[in-house]
């Protein structure tokens, strides 16, 4: 469910590292009074879910495989905070090291695999749950219930915030109806993961389960990771409400003219309409826009990039040209490199 | 190799790499940091139908990669592994757009065609150049990079943690799965087995993380990584390699280079 950078725009991608940074802020703050006791457990479990993450199971009857996600395990273990910060770390590792997600896209990434799992699944589905009675049936169901909830959330911010990019043709409606079923399939099966190291943890080490975090858990009733997940969500459609606003017909719009046959998310009011003043004045080349349209396009009532075929013959010739003294540049200086290196060896 | 110890063998590749001895290794860890991030927002930013204005970007992961002496083969292998999901959206855009934009005589090329070069092409860049920071800049630069701000310095611990860690994690779950495998002919895991191989495998990751702890505090231990060191200062040759490459980034972005070049070559500027 990683995303990629080619997939965000770099509205969307700003946005989410913007809340996705103000949540890792407000979590280390949450977290400072025990941090320097909790680092050494937060990594190691870390370094721990990272490579169980790589060790598969087989689906009986489905010929595919499945493993564990950790967010849910890493919020039952440390708490949220500590839980999150920690994901946070992971998604890191796996966009630097191994192209697992994106630079631009780690926000909206860590936001969509931490912030539903540790934030909204934890407090509000597996903490109530096991509350008043902490049977092994009862957290079982309780992990799979949180799971299922927090891979749907997470399925579905990956499409709201790739539509909102304006990057995939996908209608929303089909992309919903792709995403969602088979992120239930995950997470059930990453529920049933987490229920069956929760089932080893309780026979082997039940203290675990009472979690170092416990006591910095928030309570069950508190409001305030619902707050957060609503300022954050506050925060994501007030930034990108002004991009949806841009005059250039690719995107969101079109995507939306497709599906429903009008432009329903139009700016109208003050607020979006100062947003759009806003987007114009620091958007990346404001002017940049697809000025005409093809006939074909015309016809189906769409607008397309103007192709001038001297322009675009001019571009190809110099994208070649571009490359090939890169290429050119890159065995010189590997040829360089070869012929230093052989007297010395 | 198995997914894991795949996983082991690009972590050792990719920390091999960042100690190297080039100046683009010596550079602050935020000045590379900073490059790359204008980098990928500037890929980012390009229209979808845009293809030869983002193909002289590759200037850019081109260069950090020759330095860091990365094979093009590394870069690629690691997109394959990744590329299922770009794939998809780029296969959505063949079958949903179909609208012709460019005509060559009787034939057309469908805009979906272009969009989805576009998004492969992007997917390319912002890739190689994330793999290209992390080979010349070095991770734990970056750790002690974010470790400056107060507020972040806890979470530059636990990335640092995370890292060095998984080289442990990683070797003893390739441990368990090769164990596996040897005695199961080849049978996957089962969900059970699976359990009781993972439980095991947490409760010493948990064990090996209080002995950690207790050894880190008897050596006085306060939660900041004396490893960091004292802050790298920023020099005149950070700042000029930052802003050249913005100005470049941005150049690219305004003007299409590819079309203005091919212009000068055809005879004339269009």
């Amino acid at each position: 469910m990683h995303m990629a950078d080619a997939l965000l725009s770099p509205a969307v991608g700003g946005v989410m590292w913007a809340t996705t940074a103000g949540l890792a802020a407000y979590s280390v703050r949450k977290l400072e009074p025990e941090a320097e006791d909790k680092l050494p457990l937060m990594g190691v479990l870390g370094a721990f879910v990272f490579a169980a993450q790589m060790i598969n199971f087989s689906i009986p009857l489905t010929g595919s495989s499945g493993h564990l996600g950790g967010g849910l395990l890493l919020a039952i273990l440390l708490g949220p905070y500590a839980g999150f910060l920690t994901m946070a770390a992971i998604l890191v590792i796996q966009a630097l090291f191994f192209a697992d997600g994106g630079i631009l896209a780690l926000g909206g990434n860590i936001f969509n695999l931490g912030f539903f799992s540790c934030f909204v699944a934890y407090p509000l589905i597996y903490r109530r749950m096991i509350q008043k009675e902490a049977t092994s049936s009862r957290q079982g169901l309780a992990a799979v219930l949180a799971a299922v909830v927090a891979l749907q959330l997470g399925a579905f911010g990956v499409v709201v915030e790739t539509k909102l990019s304006g990057i995939t043709a996908l209608p929303f409606g089909t992309f919903v109806l792709l995403m969602q079923p088979i992120h239930l399939a995950i997470g059930l099966v990453e529920g049933l993961a987490t229920t069956a190291l929760i089932a080893f943890i309780r026979k082997a080490r039940p203290e675990l389960l009472e979690g170092p975090g416990k006591e910095k858990t928030p309570r069950p009733g508190s409001l305030r990771p619902v707050l957060v997940g609503f300022l954050a969500a506050a925060l994501i459609l007030g930034g990108v409400a002004s991009w949806f606003a841009s005059t250039h017909p690719d995107g969101l719009e079109w995507s939306i003219l497709r599906v429903t046959g009008k432009e329903e998310l139009e700016a109208s009011s003050r607020v979006h309409t100062a947003l759009v003043e806003l987007q114009r004045r620091v958007a990346l080349l404001p002017d940049y826009s697809f000025k005409t349209s093809s006939e074909e396009a015309a016809a189906e009532g769409e607008t397309w990039p103007k192709i001038d075929p001297g322009t675009s013959v001019a571009g190809l010739l110099g994208a070649a040209l571009t490359w090939a003294v890169t290429v050119l540049f890159g065995t010189v200086v590997r040829l360089l490199r070869k012929r230093r290196s052989l007297p010395s060896s | 190799m198995s997914v894991l110890e795949n996983a082991l063998y690009d972590l050792h590749r990719l920390e091999d790499l960042a100690a190297g001895e080039t100046f683009i290794h010596r550079l602050h860890p935020g000045a590379n940091f900073l490059a790359t991030a204008v980098f990928v927002t500037v890929v980012a930013s390009f229209p979808r139908y845009e293809v030869t204005g983002l193909m002289p970007l590759v200037v850019y992961p081109a260069f950090t990669l020759l330095l860091a002496d990365l094979p093009l083969g590394f870069v690629l292998a690691r997109l394959l592994v990744v590329s299922p999901f770009v794939l998809f959206f780029a296969l959505a855009d063949l079958f949903f757009i179909r609208a012709p934009l460019v005509r060559f005589g009787p034939f057309f090329l469908p805009a979906g065609w272009i969009s989805a070069a576009s998004l492969l092409l992007r997917f390319f860049l912002s890739v190689s150049a994330a793999l290209s920071f992390v080979a010349t800049g070095g991770f734990v630069p970056f750790c002690a990079f974010l470790a400056r701000w107060r507020l972040f310095r806890p979470f530059a611990s636990v990335l640092f943690f995370v890292y060095r860690y998984s080289y442990l994690t990683l070797e003893e779950a390739a441990r368990l799965v090769r164990a596996h495998n040897l005695r199961a002919g080849g049978r996957g895991l089962r969900l059970r087995e699976w359990g009781h191989l993972i439980g095991p495998f947490l409760w010493r990751t948990y064990a090996r993380a209080h002995c950690l702890y207790l050894a880190m505090v008897a050596r006085g231990f306060n939660g900041v990584f004396p490893s960091f060191g004292p802050p790298r200062k920023w020099t005149g040759k950070d700042l000029l390699y930052v802003s050249t490459w913005t100005i470049f980034f941005l150049l690219a972005r305004c003007v299409d280079l590819a079309a203005l070049l091919g212009g000068l070559v055809l005879g004339g500027t269009r």
